[in-house]
């Protein structure tokens, strides 16, 4: 298989919170165990097997055994295929008769001596190793009472069955007589040997044992059912092939296990074995074979295969395997045989040999314990419908009987695995999902610092273009302006100190600009403090008074180099707009923080007022422009006394087109935070 | 006027030391000062060697020093300055006001600093609020004072150990002066007089000249 393939399809789904465990067989991700393990582990499993078989076979069935072979074995028996058939032959027991010859009556006859009469206390006793199927006993011609009939007798066959003999038997010769009721079609009738003994010697012996036989379908029964149940409960909770088809091969089992009792439940017992309805013959014939199927399927999941011809083949196979199981008569015929031959053949092909090369290629031992049971369930089964033909009257109990704790067993531990594989799984996805979430998270990181790093120089870039023009345009003209001066043939004497002031203002633009990009603050109140230091000594010299009032305002962190020369130069303009126009006068500059949590910054002058100003020189809408960038208010009307004022309001930092509280301004510049913030 | 200043009896052998590279503007600001007089006799030289030579003869009264000087830092002359005399009154001129390099000559031991300019007004002003007691402060400095003074773990380059920690008072006068308040305005302000305030702005500056000499290799990095 291609590394691709394997171990796809067990993905955690994250929706419905179950896990496809994809135990499918070659792409099975269990790790492959070592060579020696696996070797202790099949010895120690094989030991289990024996010890289970031991266990189901020999203990309390012994002493049992022994006691009821205390007495004489009967083999030789006359056998006529019809009442009063003349046509006798001797057969020796045990013996059956083939079912395609038409339905008869089976008589055996059976002769034995007594040396002289019993006394009243002693009595004789029969115990049959292999109850036939609806069987009539005769002793010298009376019938005995404790024979079984009808439907029920089902429930007995092939059980140990004992029977009592009449009391006060004389001396001589006795003749017991077997009448096998016609079989259904397809079973054959039989007669296991026979032991005849003192009935206080004989009866425990044989009723134990038939009690053995009684008990151990009931256990294996529930122990059947409740593996089934959680093979159920399991499969559909983890949506698990393999459990549900495990669930529906226990299933079956209970059911044909269970197929005679529900007979006598419902009112089936009493008829006679020749009139029970066909088709319920048929079911139960179904359900003996019915388990091929599920188990194939069971087999199949696991594997996984993922070669549909492969599988194709496999199904074909063991299909053909169940239908010839199901249709062949229980019959010594040859026909039979070769058919059981076949099927057996077919299933060995068809479910042996791919889990024995799964095994081999993939070293798990669940696939190990797989095959060996398998190869037991198969190879029991066998001995099992071998067992009427060879008669082993010492092991009463099927063998088959004793592979289905060994299933049970063997799926438990299958269970076990995958749920520990489902557990790794969920542990394994779990861990690769904290690293893809922390994978991404570094992903995410590096690209947010790449993308600031981009948003930052795209701003930078556009903030140096802005200080550029500044420069340009303010420091620029006034050194125009000095050198064309300069440059002037005869300078007048008033010239020399324009030219003084030319160079003077040109320093300073060049301050502003410097004050602008190297301070640090982005308090508005420091801004101004600092651009009183540079106004100050200007306005001194032309007579103008400042009255300074400035309340702490509130922090303006999303202002970075633009927005603090745009409020240098809004003010700066204004005091400009003063100096050229108000004459000698007094100004005061009042700054205070505004309920909204802006501020206000308001400028009064009791100069010549507006008249004097021209109507719209370059300065106001320049200074409205940078007004409108900053997103704050700007007013310039006529103040009380005469003169002019001017108020500037600065909104607050969360109104503000260009903040985000909290984010320094200088890191997240606006056009990213107009961009990403939102 | 501001520089309309009460008359200082001034010792005979009182002289002004200019430290200044630049000839044009040096000569510019000896007239200023010799025609004010009120630094005694005006000498000017033009670099760090020179000053050295200048201060063996004996202190200055008062010492104008550039801080751009072709052999060295003015910030250099300051501090050796203050080594040797306590009573030197130093001021610093720079072309670019920077206020970190206003800091460090502050921290070196000057008294003030003026930005070089065509004023002659504002420079005398400033030389006459200074041999008056008071210390001539922006709102720039003031601004890096409170943040190296008020709390130096908070600035990281100033991890200037809190010898003297700045008084309430202090730290109120210097929040006043970052916003653009002038000593008289703080002193209304607070119902103080100038010279209060006056001595506040000069406490403020010792305190951080004392902790900056124990910081001396700092400073030197500074310089």
């Amino acid at each position: 298989m291609p590394e691709a393939q394997r171990g796809a399809g067990a993905t955690p789904d994250p929706i419905t919170n179950t896990v496809d465990l994809g135990f499918d067989g070659y792409a099975t991700p269990v790790p492959p165990v070592a060579g020696w393990i696996r070797a202790v582990v099949m010895l120690g499993w094989m030991a289990l097997l024996a010890s289970i078989w031991l266990i189901f076979t020999f203990p309390d069935w012994s002493d049992a055994q022994v006691k009821a072979s205390e007495g004489m074995v009967l083999r030789d028996a006359q056998w006529s295929s019809h009442a009063g058939d003349a046509n006798e032959q001797w057969v020796t027991l045990p013996h059956r008769t083939s079912p395609l010859n038409t339905p008869t009556i089976s008589r055996y006859r059976l002769a034995f001596v007594l040396a002289q009469p019993l006394p009243t206390e002693q009595r004789l006793g029969l115990c049959v190793a292999h109850w036939a199927l609806s069987a009539d006993v005769w002793l010298d011609g009376q019938r005995l009472a404790s024979a079984l009939h009808g439907f029920n007798a089902l429930l007995e066959w092939n059980r140990p069955h004992y029977l009592a003999l009449p009391p006060a038997l004389g001396a001589g010769s006795h003749l017991l007589e077997f009448r096998l009721q016609p079989a259904p079609r397809g079973i054959d009738s039989m007669l296991s040997a026979l032991w005849l003994g003192d009935d206080r010697m004989l009866r425990p012996g044989c009723e134990a044992l038939t009690a053995r036989q009684r008990e151990q379908p009931a256990t294996l029964r529930g122990a059947l059912i409740a593996t089934g149940l959680l093979a159920l409960t399991i499969g559909w909770r983890l949506r698990d092939p393999v459990s549900l088809w495990f669930s529906a091969l226990a299933g079956v089992w209970t059911l044909q296990h269970l197929s005679v009792h529900l007979a006598a439940f419902w009112g089936l017992g009493q008829l006679e074995v020749a009139s029970v309805p066909r088709g319920f013959i048929l079911g139960v014939q179904l359900l003996r074979f019915g388990f091929v199927l599920p188990l194939a399927v069971f087999c199949l999941r696991y594997l996984g295969l993922r070669r549909p011809r492969l599988e194709r083949f496999m199904w074909i196979f063991s299909g053909i395997a169940a239908l010839l199981l199901f249709v062949l008569p229980l019959s010594l015929h040859w026909v039979w045989w070769v058919g059981v031959g076949i099927a057996a053949g077919l299933l060995l092909l068809s479910l042996l040999l791919p889990l024995a090369r799964h095994a081999w290629r993939h070293g798990s031992l669940s696939g190990d314990i797989l095959l060996l049971s398998m190869l037991f369930l198969e190879a029991s089964n066998l001995v099992d419908l071998l067992r009427p033909w060879i008669w082993m009257p010492d092991i009463p109990a099927g063998l088959a009987q004793v592979a289905v704790p060994m299933i049970i067993g063997m799926f438990g531990l299958l269970l076990a695995e995958r749920l520990w594989l489902l557990y790794r799984r969920q542990q394994d996805a779990a861990a690769s999902l904290g690293a893809e979430v922390a994978r991404q998270r570094e992903q995410l990181q590096q690209n947010f610092a790449l993308l600031r790093q981009q948003r930052d120089a795209e701003v930078e870039a556009d903030e140096r273009l802005r200080i550029t023009r500044e420069l340009h345009d303010g420091l620029g003209s006034h050194l125009v302006a000095a050198a064309s001066l300069l440059a002037s043939a005869h300078p007048a004497p008033g010239e020399r100190a324009a030219l003084a002031t030319l160079v003077d203002q040109s320093l300073q633009e060049l301050r502003n600009a410097l004050d602008a990009i190297a301070s640090e603050t982005t308090d508005v109140a420091e801004l101004l403090g600092a651009l009183r230091d540079r106004l100050e000594p200007v306005l001194a010299a032309r007579g103008i008074e400042l009255a300074w009032d400035v309340a702490p305002l509130p922090g303006t962190r999303h202002f970075g180099v633009a927005e603090r020369l745009d409020v240098l130069r809004i003010v700066q303009e204004v005091f400009a707009n003063i100096l050229k126009h108000a004459g000698r006068c007094r100004v005061r500059l009042q700054a205070q923080p505004t309920p909204a949590g802006g501020s206000l910054i308001t400028i009064t002058d009791d100069g010549r007022g507006l008249a004097a100003a021209p109507k719209e020189g370059v300065g106001l809408p320049s200074m409205r422009e940078r007004a409108q960038r900053l997103g704050a208010g700007l007013a310039i009307g006529p103040a009380e006394r005469g003169g002019c004022r001017v108020t500037l309001s600065l909104p607050a930092p969360a109104q503000a087109p260009t903040s985000t509280p909290g984010v320094d301004r200088r890191k997240s510049p606006r056009s990213w935070l107009a961009r990403a913030g939102k | 006027m501001p520089f309309d200043l009460s008359p200082l009896a001034l010792p005979a052998d009182a002289w002004t030391l200019l430290i200044e590279d630049d000839p044009h503007f040096g000569a510019w600001v000896a007239d200023l000062l010799t025609k004010d007089g009120r630094g005694g006799s005006v000498r000017v030289v033009r670099t760090l060697q020179a000053a050295r030579a200048a201060f063996a003869a004996g202190p200055p009264m008062l010492a104008v020093i550039d801080l751009n000087l072709p052999d060295g830092s003015g910030v250099v002359a300051i501090r050796e300055l203050a080594a040797i005399t306590p009573v030197a009154t130093i001021l610093v001129l720079t072309a670019i006001d920077d206020p970190q390099i206003a800091l460090s000559a502050i921290r070196a031991g000057a008294h003030g600093y003026v930005v070089k300019n065509a004023s002659a007004a504002a420079f005398l002003q400033t030389i006459g609020d200074l041999l008056q007691g008071g210390s001539p402060i922006t709102a720039s400095v003031a601004r890096l004072l409170l943040r190296e003074l008020h709390a130096p773990t908070a600035v990281g380059s100033g991890a200037l150990p809190q010898v003297e920690a700045l008084s309430e008072r202090e730290t109120e006068v210097l929040r006043l002066l970052t916003r653009g308040y002038r000593n008289k305005e703080i002193a209304r302000e607070f119902d103080l007089s100038p010279h209060t305030v006056n001595a506040h702005v000069r406490s403020i500056y010792q305190k951080l000249s004392v902790n900056s000499r124990s910081e001396l290799r700092k400073l030197i990095g500074d310089a």
